[in-house]
């Protein structure tokens, strides 16, 4: 295995130590980093964390660190906080390395331009992010220590740091800001530029409030929907009302007339997911959906009329790679589960700002890939990608549905063909009808044993092709070959094998929070149940028997400690288990479910033990874990997208029925294994749902000795 | 169209307007006041949520603006006495309850509507008020917490 060292300051070329200094001229300090210094742990077989950060390793010295005259330490991150806290995270590693001020770190988004190639995905932050800022928060220390060393002619060695200040023996001190001009032009550091032991940082690993919470309490935080920007008119498209159906006539003299209408243009279905439609500009968003509502436009069938789930469901049915016969002699199982089409359905729906002006954009939309989103507008407007300026305000959750980025194709489209500044907003009507998906997926499961020892397990996936919009993708028919889930199993049994197929199928897909672990191994999870019990086993001492991974194996005896696994239950309640081991990380996750109450099961506790290698910010983490918890128990008991005759049944929060406050656990915790030494963070935004959809399933089973075949398992709205 | 008049968090406005355009409509787009969020535009999800005449919560969304004429709205940006947060607020802030934040003045709103007519609410209580408030994120965890908190605070 190949491991990156901390970097010493002799050991820096002098090729590499010119790449650092990103304005040696400037009048403050900015460092970027040499993109040969960011190295991915691969080794073997990697998962796709590990294929993400090589890919990703190109863009590295696009990352900078900026100390500002007037003594702000900011991060230009190329990643989007959607919710999921990296940059409070990020800011704490900053301070800690730099020896900033708390108050004195910032993070804020990078400028698009910064962002070539990064994406914020696979809980991926925290991984990528580590070892390249703590480099260049320890160079840029160096070289503050440095220049104070110069103005006061004394040894580097004997300064110290402490809150965005340098401090002399003799008590004389410089602040970070004042020295910030001197720093940029220091040649060589006199200190070590090595980023110290994760041990002495102070910060790291306690639990800290996030950074923006005081904007949003107070209605200060603006997205994109509430920035001003000046001239910009509402429009809202009237979008078919079957999947990929296109406009065959249209009629919009009554529309026109209503008032408040500016400009009405169609929009031709193009590439990145742009279905085409018309849209209305108007003085308000209201106003253009009174007109939109009045238009009349006749839609070709498009190519899913008279098709249903089960239509599309039958294709991967077929797909189904073969399960091999149980052995001759042994004892076998068999399980098969369903997952429907699921909607991202973030709280602020999709949305862009554009203001196309002659050969020039600017573009307002908050991407998860803005290298990405970037030529996806200069592909549809024609203009080049250095003439597109992507602005990237803060959003308002995304779970992977912002990997994509229709809005912003769509504004520029309406704004180029009407020559205004236009504010484009998406319904939660267009959001659920009209957007991508979780991917369909049917699974078959096949187990057997012999005198009670398993000598297989293999599952046979077929999925709808999950579009995640990256360009290693692009080109390829992913129906001419097997899949790559990246996903393992984390236990140790004889012949132990997942193949999966993927179809490319006509609903628009994208990635889901945990992207395939989110049907794969909650399937797995839920058959582990179902193994155990066929083999008179208890589900906790199964797993503990057959797991192969020590560190899940960790999480789980915590966790089951914590809910005090096995305890009597009154009648209808029951535990259930499930685990993880991916992002770098692993998670073990336990309910408790009361399921006395007909189809109004609740859980009535919860709790998750996790092992992130580093925790940055446990507090960020248990967030993510509680919302985890949530997103499992919708996607597995209450919510999906259905076909039907080519539309989406659930148009808004009414059908597409997202558990409300009554269905959160009155009690919750979650225990966060303290850092390993010499260990990495690993990811933690997705790492609850899968063991959590699991565990959730599991109890509800056992609970009522119900068989779960189908999601969601209260069957939708 | 008709002229409104309008006072929201203590400043007057008047507007000619449709009747029927929906209050978060005008609250947004006209009067650039936008910490009421629109999260579906059905009254679903209370990312929109202010207050009428005291403390009532409405849905700002499907409130028409002619039903509003003369009375009192207040918003997110108009609970907190100037520098100082309302205790709701701080307690949000302490319990570290906000993640994407999009719902969350929707959340505090009905939180604070809550409060005001019952200044100790038990979980089931909470459970219940709040069950119009739609968080993505699953805050409601914390939530339930902040609101205890503002409680304790309150008393």
């Amino acid at each position: 295995m190949q491991r990156t060292t901390p970097r010493s300051a002799q050991a820096a070329t002098d090729a590499s130590r010119r790449r650092f200094l990103k304005t040696a001229a400037g009048s403050t300090l900015m460092l970027g980093l040499p993109a040969t210094h960011l190295q991915a742990r691969a080794a073997g077989q990697p998962d796709p964390g590990e294929l993400e950060i090589l890919r990703q390793r190109g863009a590295a010295d696009r990352l900078v660190l900026e100390i500002t005259a007037d003594n702000l330490a900011v991060f230009h991150a190329p990643l989007l906080d959607m919710g999921q806290g990296i940059h409070t995270a990020l800011a704490m590693l900053v301070s800690d390395e730099l020896d900033a001020h708390p108050d004195l770190t910032r993070v804020q988004i990078a400028a698009a331009g910064g962002s070539q190639g990064y994406r914020t995905a696979y809980s991926l932050s925290m991984r990528l992010m580590w070892q390249p800022v703590r480099r260049l928060a320890a160079e840029a220390r160096a070289r503050l220590v440095t220049a104070a060393a110069q103005r006061w002619n004394l040894d580097a060695n004997t300064l110290v740091t402490r809150d965005s200040t340098v401090i002399a023996p003799d008590g004389r001190q410089a602040s970070y800001g004042e020295l910030s001009a001197a720093a940029a032009q220091v040649g060589e550091p006199a200190v070590s530029t090595a980023p110290r032991d994760p041990s002495g940082y102070r910060q790291v690993g306690q639990g800290t409030n996030r950074a923006n919470a005081r904007a949003i309490v107070t209605g200060a935080q603006q997205y994109t929907q509430d920035l001003d920007v000046p001239g910009a008119v509402h429009a809202v498209i009237a979008r078919p009302e079957r999947i990929g159906a296109g406009i065959a006539g249209w009629n919009d003299a009554r529309a026109r007339a209503l008032p408040g209408v500016i400009d009405i243009v169609a929009i031709t279905p193009g590439g990145d997911g742009v279905t085409g439609g018309i849209a209305v500009l108007a003085r308000t968003s209201h106003e253009a959906i009174m007109a939109r509502d009045a238009l009349e436009i006749e839609w070709t069938p498009g190519p899913l009329a008279g098709r249903s789930d089960a239509d599309l469901r039958a294709q991967l049915v077929a797909a189904l790679p073969p399960l091999l016969p149980a052995t001759p002699g042994s004892e076998s199982l068999d399980a098969s589960y369903s997952y429907p089409y699921l909607a991202h359905a973030p709280m602020e729906t999709l949305g862009a700002i554009a203001n196309v002006q002659g050969e020039s954009a600017e573009i307002w939309y908050a991407s998860q890939f803005p290298d990405q989103a970037t030529q996806a507008v200069a592909r549809a407007t024609g203009l080049d990608t250095e003439n597109i300026r992507l602005h990237i305000p803060p959003c308002g959750g995304a779970f992977g549905r912002r990997l994509h980025h229709e809005a912003a194709v769509e504004a520029a489209l309406v704004s180029q063909a009407t020559g205004r500044p236009v504010r484009l907003h998406w319904t939660r009507e267009d959001d659920l009808c009209a957007g991508r998906y979780r991917p369909m997926s049917e699974h078959r499961l096949r187990a057997s044993w012999i005198s009670g020892q398993v000598i297989a397990l293999e599952h046979a996936v077929a999925a709808a092709w999950s579009d995640l919009g990256t360009p290693m993708t692009a080109g390829i028919d992913p129906s001419a070959m097997a899949s790559y889930s990246g996903v393992r199993s984390v236990y140790r049994f004889g012949l132990d094998q997942q193949k999966m197929v993927e179809r490319v199928l006509d609903v628009p897909t994208g990635s889901w929070r945990a992207t395939y672990s989110g049907f794969i191994t909650v399937s797995q999870e839920m058959f582990i149940d179902r193994l155990a019990d066929a083999m008179g086993q208890d589900p906790l001492q199964f797993r503990l028997q057959h797991l192969a991974a020590e560190r899940v194996r960790a999480c789980l005896g915590k966790v089951a400690e914590m809910g005090n696994w096995g305890a009597a239950l009154p009648a209808g309640h029951a535990q259930g288990l499930g685990v993880l081991n991916e992002f770098g990380s692993a998670a073990a996750c336990l309910v408790q479910v009361d399921a006395t109450n007909g189809n109004e099961p609740r859980i009535t506790r919860a709790f998750f033990a996790v092992d992130v290698g580093v925790p940055l910010n446990p507090r960020g983490i248990e967030a993510q874990l509680q919302g985890c918890l949530m997103d499992a128990w919708a996607a597995m008991f209450r919510v999906g997208n259905h076909l039907r005759d080519g539309t989406m049944a659930e148009r808004n929060f009414d059908s597409f029925a997202w558990p409300r406050f009554d269905e959160a656990p009155r009690e919750m915790s979650v225990f966060v294994f303290p850092a390993s030494a010499g260990g990495e963070p690993g990811g933690s935004g997705e790492l609850g749902f899968p063991p959590a959809a699991a565990a959730c399933a599991n109890a509800y089973a056992r609970a009522t000795g119900r068989t779960i075949e189908s999601m969601p398992i209260l069957g939708g709205a | 169209m008709v002229t409104i008049e309008l006072r929201v968090n203590g400043r007057e406005h008047t507007l000619d307007l449709p009747a029927d355009m929906p209050l978060l409509t005008v609250l947004r787009e006209l009067l650039g006041i936008t910490g009421p969020k629109n999260g579906c535009g059905n009254g679903l999800c209370g990312a929109c949520t202010c207050h009428v005449d005291g403390q009532q919560p409405v849905r700002a969304c499907i409130t028409p603006v002619s039903s509003v004429t003369g009375k009192d709205i207040v918003t997110i940006e108009g609970v907190a006495d100037g520098t100082t947060l309302h205790p709701v607020q701080q307690a949000w802030i302490d319990e570290d309850v906000a993640q994407c934040g999009f719902c969350q003045a929707g959340q505090i709103m009905r939180a604070i509507s809550l409060l005001a007519e019952n200044p100790q609410p038990s979980d089931e209580d909470i459970d219940a008020a709040m069950a119009g408030v739609l968080c993505r994120c699953g805050t409601y965890v914390r939530v339930r917490r902040a609101i205890h908190r503002a409680a304790r605070s309150e008393r």
